[in-house]
């Protein structure tokens, strides 16, 4: 892309952020937004950028009737389609009904047709009890979710590698974690994430690219268990 | 909520249970972050019957968001802060009767939910950064900046309550963005 097209893009996407871009304008840039991976992407830093200003405003607390109004809305957007849970839901129900259980092959592992279990969590903290980041999966899928909690101060030229500890045996080393706060990373894993079989997380710190062999060569920097999430099922 | 560490971990749990449709996550989501978000709104739109719609809207669209949310990069704060003010600038439409003050004209008069820059909040990598860079424009280009980010003043109004001509006004409020972010992309920790 022309440097000049760039430029032009950096600056309404500034504009957006900062709300000078209004009416059709506005309406317009929205509706390329929705579409441009990119243009997206240079949004979102940037809104990364200003949002200590917009979380600088002092707070005031909304009036108490108003939660109220606002669960009555939610009430009725419950019964709505929204995100990949929602989906998961529908299927479960739709899979209950079912007279017979089905048998599929999903990778490597074999599952029955039943309702989606809950999502498997583990949040990765360091001595001061600190959260560092988050890591999510379904239970025996073969990736692992990553996303970084807050901005983690690491020493130059080190890397910060995820290792997956099972009940017995050597930790499965599974890739080196972004440090920016609000960074999303997925490892996929040649192997699937079984409950009973792997529990714990731990986050060793390791020269550039990892551990050179196969186990961690540094200290243990943060460590986190995986569990279910405890969930009330809304809808 | 206090501005500690864990303050977005703890978001970023409830809104992955928010994503299943817990309500009770919900409910303390709101808890932890409705304060701000109105705040937010209501320094933009002045008038507490529009702020409170727009607290509606933007609760709803958290709810419906937070599945796709949990893939996308980006802090939760920063996610949430954009929605308010985005539906707050969205119903700027409807508020006919909005009291136009240059806040940094005279500080006794802030309305409800003035901002103390100084406050912004040190854990994220940029907020240091960001004011910084922010200190390193002309005055009247940080006024300006300011009174369109947290008034959600247009143009217009920019150039209305400072007595500024709008092409001035167009102009330094871009240079002052295009050299805010050269200087917190120069600086700025990868």
């Amino acid at each position: 892309m022309h440097r000049a097209d760039h430029n032009v893009r950096e600056a309404l996407a500034a504009e957006y952020v900062l709300g000078v871009l209004r009416g059709g304008a506005r309406r317009r840039f929205e509706q390329i937004l929705d579409g441009d991976a990119e243009l997206r992407e240079i949004v979102d830093r940037f809104q990364e950028r200003v949002a200590p200003m917009a979380w600088a405003v002092a707070p005031v607390d909304p009036p108490p009737y108003l939660f109220a109004t606002i669960e009555r809305r939610l009430d009725s957007d419950s019964a709505r389609s929204a995100g990949i849970y929602a989906r998961m839901r529908r299927w479960r129900r739709a899979a209950l009904g079912l007279a017979a259980a089905l048998v599929l092959t999903i990778g490597s592992a074999v599952f029955l047709a039943r309702p989606p279990p809950s999502p498997l969590v583990a949040v990765l903290a360091g001595p001061g009890r600190e959260a560092a980041w988050v890591v999510w999966t379904r239970p025996g899928a073969a990736v692992l979710n990553v996303r970084v909690l807050r901005a983690i101060r690491r020493p130059a030229g080190r890397s910060l590698e995820l290792w997956l500890l099972p009940k017995s045996g050597a930790p499965h080393a599974v890739g080196l974690l972004p440090a920016r706060l609000g960074a999303v990373a997925r490892f996929h894993l040649g192997y699937a994430v079984k409950p009973g079989v792997f529990k714990a997380l731990a986050v060793s710190l390791e020269p550039p690219g990892g551990a050179p062999g196969t186990v961690p060569t540094g200290p243990i920097l943060y460590k986190g268990v995986l569990a279910a999430v405890e969930g009330n099922d809304g809808a | 909520m206090e501005d500690h560490p864990d303050a977005d971990g703890e978001l970023t749990a409830l809104l992955l249970r928010i994503a299943q449709g817990d309500r009770a996550a919900f409910a303390s989501f709101y808890r932890l972050t409705s304060p701000h978000l109105f705040g937010i709104v209501l320094r933009i739109l002045k008038r507490s019957d529009l702020a409170e719609d727009a607290l509606q809207e933007i609760c709803v669209r958290i709810w419906r968001g937070a599945a796709d949310y949990m893939s996308t990069r980006g802090s939760v704060r920063a996610w949430i802060s954009s929605i308010a003010r985005y539906q707050a600038i969205d119903m700027l439409r409807r508020s006919q009767s909005r009291p136009m003050v240059d806040p940094e004209a005279d500080p006794e008069t802030l309305p409800a939910g003035e901002c103390e820059p100084d406050a912004m909040v040190a854990e994220w990598a940029f907020a240091d950064l960001l004011r910084r860079c922010l200190e390193l424009l002309p005055s009247g280009h940080q006024r300006m900046i300011r009174a369109a980010f947290y008034d959600g003043y247009s143009y217009a109004e920019v150039s209305r309550i400072t007595g500024t001509p709008l092409g001035t006004v167009k102009s330094w409020i871009r240079r002052g963005l295009r050299q805010l972010r050269d200087c917190v992309d120069r600086d700025a920790p990868r």
